[in-house]
């Protein structure tokens, strides 16, 4: 187990030498198959194709030699994580305002769902951003029976309400 | 022309370690050196072999070292480590147990049961 972590360890820290190495020791295997094929009599081209086809695909060979050293598990992280980078670049105002609403209410509060009332008088549930405090402080200050100090215009707002004392 | 035989599952990590405990060597060399002492009734499909030998890098069963190979050009060649030395006698006295069992029970005849 521990001789398998410093390997992935190894290959990680030098992840393009091994690939580099990688590619060379696949290229070796595919020109001495070919050297003998042409040996044999068939002609380079069809050798090369012959090579190739019987390694099975170059591409393919090298994603199960990954695979084998545990390396899938950090390149499909990266690909997920390139991935969500580049649909929050095509979406930039979604992006500003979750990193807005992050930056301002991450530090000091936490998310909690708890009733509000609409502009109807009816209560709802909804999911809002406010701190611990104001979650418990909630039921003795808006009593739900008569909603008078809470509103939800249209959308729920974002951010802390004020603490009363 | 030879007949080629299919792999059973789990002995081609087998036959590599075999193959190399002979003679360090590189990729292709453990493809002919497999068919030679297999006197060419074994086929190593050419896409399981590598994963194969970096499954076993990987694992500590053979450790690897780039070297000349016979027509001058750097190859990577495959020699076994001590752990690898120990799985090739457990794995090959698995395999004779199963093999002499199996061959025990096919050729049992009438007047032995």
């Amino acid at each position: 187990m521990f001789k398998r972590w410093r390997s992935l360890l190894r290959v990680l820290t030098r992840r393009r030498a091994f690939e580099a190495r990688m590619t060379e020791e696949l290229r070796f295997h595919l020109d001495q198959q070919i050297d003998e094929l042409v040996r044999s009599g068939m002609s380079p081209e069809k050798a090369a194709r012959q090579a190739r086809m019987e390694l099975g695909g170059f591409d393919s060979v090298k994603e199960a030699c990954r695979e084998q050293r545990g390396l899938h598990v950090f390149d499909e992280f990266r690909r997920e994580l390139s991935y969500a980078f580049r649909l929050l670049r095509k979406t930039p105002g979604f992006t500003a305002t979750a990193l807005l609403t992050l930056a301002v209410c991450s530090p000091f509060c936490s998310l909690r769902t708890f009733p509000i009332t609409t502009d109807g008088g009816g209560v709802k549930s909804v999911t809002r951003i406010a701190t611990d405090q104001h979650v418990e402080d909630l039921p003795s200050r808006y009593p739900l029976a008569r909603p008078p100090a809470l509103h939800c215009r249209g959308v729920a707002r974002i951010g802390c309400p004020p603490r009363h004392s | 022309m030879h007949k080629t035989a299919d792999l059973l599952p789990g002995t081609l990590d087998m036959l590599i370690l075999k193959a190399v405990s002979l003679k360090p060597l590189h990729g292709y060399g453990v493809l002919q050196r497999i068919r030679q002492i297999s006197r060419d009734a074994l086929d190593i499909p050419q896409g399981s072999l590598y994963p194969a030998l970096y499954r076993l890098e990987h694992n500590d069963l053979v450790t690897a070292e780039w070297g000349q190979s016979e027509n001058n050009r750097r190859a990577k060649y495959y020699s076994l480590t001590a752990a690898g030395r120990r799985r090739l006698r457990d794995e090959t006295a698995g395999w004779n147990r199963l093999a002499s069992a199996i061959a025990a029970a096919l050729n049992t005849t009438p007047e032995e049961v």
